[in-house]
């Protein structure tokens, strides 16, 4: 008897990413970063017809606030490329919209440096 | 997808800004983060595939290498100036963490946090954010509320290729402390901002 086998863990069970994602593992049209803020369209899920998952992150980035893709990745326990991938899809279908990170000019631009700099100097 | 909220989304909603928080393994990252977050730090962690570079001390095995790696990060909002300031560190294994490209692109800055009773630690983080040109301010934690070394030897030490990087120091733990380096922070990048012909490479 083969002892060496991997056992599975009792009680808990992973979801295949491939059904999280609704069987897409190539990279989805729209493209987003770990500091990428995503934030639920407004009534992405009217009937309640999404999978589970796809609810609670529509829940966890509901508008104005909207979350980061690490943050959403960190609180749905799934590693970065995977939850890309799955925002990338939900972005495809509309049911979020997502703001890219600042661009290399506008990190330069010190009027927004110097915004920054002033709320830090006040919290 | 529709057009309607696209401008009013994009005053809405605060950019995010990254800034990375990186040092030797103990140095007090996580505990930095934690100080000024105004969330629990969260952990997410990502996949890389290192072929090899910078693995010097795996029997000298050439193969690809699939290794994961962690990192601690927090946010603070900054209403007024419509941003929210995400601030990645370590957990440890930084030689990884530093091939990973998309962690430093777009990212303001950095924090490199020292323990100065373990200088040799920090020097790949300081070696690393000046060979890719990255702005940092330098903190040496203090742990115990005092400092044996002056900011002049810290920054003699360390080699620092500019000599102008500011050198602070900071208990990771105190929320002034940990918000000053963010000012210095910032005051680097507004001064290079302002004259980006006296950056030297």
């Amino acid at each position: 008897m083969p002892q060496d086998e991997p056992q599975p863990q009792p009680g808990r069970r992973r979801t295949r990413l491939y059904a999280l994602t609704d069987g897409r593992t190539a990279a989805a049209h729209t493209v987003l970063t770990m500091d990428t803020t995503i934030t639920a369209a407004t009534g992405a899920d009217v009937d309640g017809g999404l999978p589970t998952e796809w609810q609670e992150i529509l829940a966890m980035c509901a508008p104005p606030g909207g979350r980061a893709v690490a943050e959403i990745a960190a609180r749905m326990n799934i590693r970065l490329t995977p939850m890309t991938l799955l925002l990338g899809e939900l972005a495809d279908r509309g049911l979020i919209h997502h703001r890219p990170p600042l661009a290399v000019a506008e990190t330069t631009d010190v009027h927004l440096l110097m915004r920054i700099r002033d709320s830090l100097a006040r919290i | 997808m529709p057009g309607y909220d696209t401008t009013a989304t994009a005053h809405r909603e605060p950019a995010p800004v990254k800034i990375l928080v990186a040092g030797g393994f103990g140095v007090g990252k996580t505990t930095l983060v934690e100080t000024i977050s105004e969330i629990e730090p969260l952990r997410t962690e990502e996949r890389l595939t290192a072929a090899g570079v910078g693995v010097d001390d795996l029997d000298g095995i050439e193969s690809k290498t699939v290794t994961t790696v962690a990192m601690d990060f927090g946010r603070l909002t900054l209403t007024d100036a419509g941003v929210v300031l995400y601030l990645f560190g370590t957990p440890g294994q930084e030689r990884f963490w530093f091939m990973w490209d998309d962690l430093l692109n777009g990212a303001l800055g950095a924090i490199v946090l020292v323990d100065t009773g373990r200088l040799d630690r920090s020097f790949p983080a300081v070696d690393f954010f000046e060979s890719r040109g990255l702005p940092f301010v330098v903190g040496a934690n203090c742990f115990h509320g005092e400092q044996p070394y002056t900011a002049e030897e810290i920054a003699a030490a360390l080699h620092l290729r500019d000599p102008n990087t500011p050198v602070l120091m900071l208990d990771a733990r105190s929320r002034t402390d940990v918000r000053a380096s963010l000012i210095a922070l910032l005051d680097l990048l507004i001064t290079k901002a302002q004259a980006p012909a006296a950056v030297s490479g």
